[in-house]
């Protein structure tokens, strides 16, 4: 039986000339988990926001085919977005509130949920103080509290470090198979999605593009799924494209099994090659540095405290840790927007700053004008390097578009190309890869290293472990406001237990350590050279 | 305080400073708003608000004295050849009596939140007249969203070398248009967000229930009793033209004590009001600690 069935859906957003969906036929069946997946643009919000009927309802634009659907519940991206009540118990009653339950009825399944969700002790706390992971553990504990048979999720765990995505995801497995609940995920960061999932549906410039199981979704042709598949996968599917392996793992625990048995019937006797990725130049010169930083935002408490840290020229920092631990804010302080109680800050004057909200950055019409206006103000001429940044961002057919109509990740990658269009000696980017996919992060990472090359030092915070692994030299780790360790990328990342990378969990039992992908297909094909 | 009592004494307190106008009876309204504010410790909380109102209070208090040039009482005359500047003191007066308003006015609105629980509001609110409470909601959703992008955004410009606080008044002048024009898109960006947000929650849907029912207490029908006696008495006294004062030519009308006893009434309401949400909030706040 079908929780939702779409016949021939096409839909167009008014004064938009292309169509966001082409002929979409699609059928969840009850009780299943389906991944939607796609690039930045390629409609998966759209559809979402179709079966739930928010359009066209609220955005109004030209929608044909037909669509049968039961009630779904929807979570947005932006958990702070969501959050319309002051405390926990009146957020997720307030959809009940609304569907007129009764009063017993909806103290039971107050208490049931949180219970479930895991934020009972939480209860009559206010949402604004909660953390990214927690707000987005009650959205979904809203939604599920009024009474839907299914939930839509679109990006989820889009904006929450490794940690909260995990115990998100553990809890949309836990609703479909112990409730049964008909989960769709909206999402194109699919790192440890794609092993709890029972159908995916891949859209391309809002068509279908592919419809099938996850194992064959990793192991199809397809060329363009590698834009949305983990760094891990992609090695794993050339592996298994070369041969080396009989099938593409879904997860890292499948990736050790099979790689154990492969390891145990080769008999290694020397060492696999480590990663030969350059780590970063260990200049003397010191570009940016922090001492005893001490900040606070209300003088009463302290939010974020720094014993030491140093920018050398050249070098590419990442920065960790959980939601609301204090990254930003140190980066606030680093770019001089902030000022600390205590301590002291050495910066050159030229400090560029990429906010997390990238709609933040869009002041002119059109985006060759926002270009051309943050370079008329820092005195820059259009030269062959804002053409390399045009191209490498892929922006050369919307710099006549207004900033604002553009998806997510375009929007994301327009910003980077303003704050990089002033030429700054320091770079500071608060979550430059998000709503960017596979292809793109590839490209930012390339154009950031070329940065490097240049002379210009980089400070990146990101959740994205992978491209951590793959841009950064060192890494500081941020808990509890106190920047905790700052050591080497290849070091941190390879024996952690929340902050490593897909590839560090894999070959840490081998005593090998890797970070990077690069490092990894080259351990699978001397297994190939073994073998 | 139950919603209704709370929102009848903001909008019985706002009408009479609407009506009043003898100087000397705003300033005393001004003076037992700031009072009721260091009584119940909210005057930190005021003052963070009001970073974003002084310049309009301040334009509307320079403008009057420099347009109107009314009244007997010259204070200043200047003669520039065919162009002169003359201030009364009663277009000063008129002025500062205006801008006592607005200030007060601004005060009463983010009190409303001091003495009545949002929630419960909220909750009256969407039982009573839904369609309405979605604009409300809508529209305070904006009034913070506007707080908040204009600190964010005004960082973010900083960083990217729009130098706000430059001495060239064109350059100024073109940043804080920028400025203005993406604070207003992003607070409409926010509330199409929050609309998304209630529409997902089956908002004005259908007929709401209570999670919390709200009950009237013995104190709220004491309040109402004495609100109906206050609005009747405010209705009376203006019919007597007890409000009536004149600014031109020159200051004309008496200051009636019954003016000053109406407000000091609906003031202690109010004071009511924020004394019993803080024990509330301080119980929330315990239960939780438990």
């Amino acid at each position: 039986m079908n929780s939702c069935h779409l016949t021939n859906i096409s839909y167009k957003y008014p004064d938009r000339p292309k169509s966001a969906l082409t002929n979409v036929n699609l059928a969840v069946k009850q009780g299943s988990f389906t991944l939607i997946s796609g690039v930045s643009g390629s409609g998966k919000s759209t559809l979402g926001k179709i079966i739930k009927g928010i359009i066209p309802k609220l955005y109004g634009g030209v929608m044909t085919g037909s669509i049968e659907t039961d009630h779904f519940g929807y979570v947005l991206q932006d958990p702070e977005k969501q959050m319309l009540m002051t405390t926990v118990e009146r957020e997720i009653a307030f959809g009940m509130e609304n569907l007129g339950l009764p009063y017993n009825t909806m103290r039971k399944r107050v208490a049931e949920i949180l219970d479930y969700i895991g934020l009972s002790h939480l209860r009559t706390q206010n949402t604004k103080s909660l953390s990214g992971g927690q707000q987005q553990k009650l959205a979904i504990g809203c939604a599920i509290a009024m009474g839907y048979s299914g939930l839509i999720l679109d990006e989820p765990t889009g904006q929450l470090d490794p940690v909260s995505s995990s115990e998100i995801l553990s809890l949309l497995k836990r609703l479909n198979e112990e409730q049964g609940m008909t989960i769709i995920l909206i999402e194109q960061k699919l790192d440890a999605v794609l092993e709890a999932v029972d159908r995916v549906i891949y859209l391309t410039e809002g068509k279908v593009t592919f419809e099938g199981t996850a194992k064959d979704f990793v192991s199809t042709s397809h060329e363009e799924v590698e834009e949305v598949l983990s760094a891990f996968t992609i090695a794993f599917r050339q592996a298994y494209q070369n041969r080396i392996l009989n099938n593409v793992p879904l997860s890292v625990k499948e990736a050790r099994r099979s790689l154990r048995n492969f390891i145990m019937s080769t008999k290694p006797t020397e060492p696999f090659s480590q990663n030969s990725d350059p780590a970063g130049k260990d200049t003397k010169e010191t570009v940016l540095s922090l001492q005893n930083i001490i900040f606070s935002y209300n003088q009463k408490d302290r939010h974020l405290s720094v014993e030491r840290l140093c920018l050398k020229k050249g070098e590419i920092l990442g920065v960790i840790g959980e939601n609301g631990s204090g990254k930003s804010t140190l980066l606030k302080i680093m770019s001089g927007v902030l000022e600390p109680q205590k301590g002291e800050v050495l910066k050159p004057n030229h400090v560029g700053f990429l906010s997390q909200n990238p709609n933040d950055y869009f002041f002119e019409p059109t985006l060759g004008m926002e270009i051309k206006q943050v370079m008329t103000l820092h005195k820059k001429t259009w030269d062959d390097t804002y053409g390399k940044i045009i191209d490498t961002l892929a922006l050369h057919t919307l710099l006549d578009c207004n900033p604002r109509d553009l998806s997510g990740g375009e929007r994301q990658r327009a910003a980077i190309a303003i704050v990089l269009a002033s030429a700054p000696n320091v770079l500071l980017l608060d979550e430059p890869t998000r709503g960017l996919n596979k292809g793109l992060k590839r490209q930012l990472i390339g154009l950031l290293k070329s940065l490097r090359e240049q002379g210009i030092c980089l400070t990146v915070i990101s959740h994205d472990m992978e491209f951590m692994a793959d841009l950064t030299d060192r890494i500081a780790i941020i808990s509890g406001g106190v920047l905790q360790v700052v050591d080497r990328t290849q070091n941190l990342l390879s024996d952690g237990l929340f902050y490593v990378s897909d590839f560090g969990k894999l070959f840490a039992p081998y005593g090998l350590s890797v970070v990077s992908s690069k490092a990894a297909q080259h351990i699978l094909l001397n297994l190939k050279e073994r073998a | 305080m139950h919603p209704l009592i709370g929102l009848l004494s903001i909008v019985l307190l706002t009408i009479q400073l609407l009506a009043l106008k003898h100087p000397l009876t705003v300033g005393l309204v001004l003076i037992a708003l700031i009072a009721t504010l260091v009584l119940t410790d909210e005057i930190a909380f005021i003052k963070k608000n009001m970073q974003y109102a002084k310049w309009p209070i301040l334009l509307v208090l320079i403008i009057n004295p420099l347009l109107v040039h009314l009244g007997e009482h010259v204070i200043l005359h200047i003669r520039l050849g065919s162009w002169g500047l003359m201030i009364t003191l009663e277009a000063l007066v008129y002025g500062l009596v205006m801008a006592m308003k607005l200030f007060c006015i601004i005060i009463i609105f983010q009190l409303s939140v001091k003495i009545m629980d949002k929630e419960d509001i909220f909750t009256y609110m969407s039982k009573h007249c839904r369609q309405l409470t979605l604009t409300l909601s809508m529209s305070s959703n904006a009034v913070d969203a506007l707080q908040n992008e204009y600190e964010r955004v005004k960082m973010v410009m900083t960083t990217r070398g729009m130098n706000l606080e430059h001495v060239d008044l064109k350059s100024k002048f073109k940043h804080s248009v920028y400025l203005i024009k993406v604070v207003l898109i992003s607070v409409l960006e926010s509330t199409f967000h929050r609309s998304e947000a209630l529409y997902v929650r089956h908002y004005t849907k259908s007929p709401a229930s209570e999670y919390q029912p709200l009950r009237w207490q013995k104190r709220d029908l004491y309040c109402l009793f004495l609100e109906g006696i206050i609005s009747l008495s405010f209705i009376y006294a203006v019919w007597q033209k007890e409000y009536d004062f004149i600014f031109y030519p020159t200051f004309t009308g008496p200051l009636q004590p019954v003016t000053v006893l109406l407000v000091i009434a609906t003031y202690g309401i109010i004071y009511m009001g924020i004394k019993e949400q803080k024990k509330y909030e301080q119980l929330s706040f315990n239960q939780h600690k438990l």
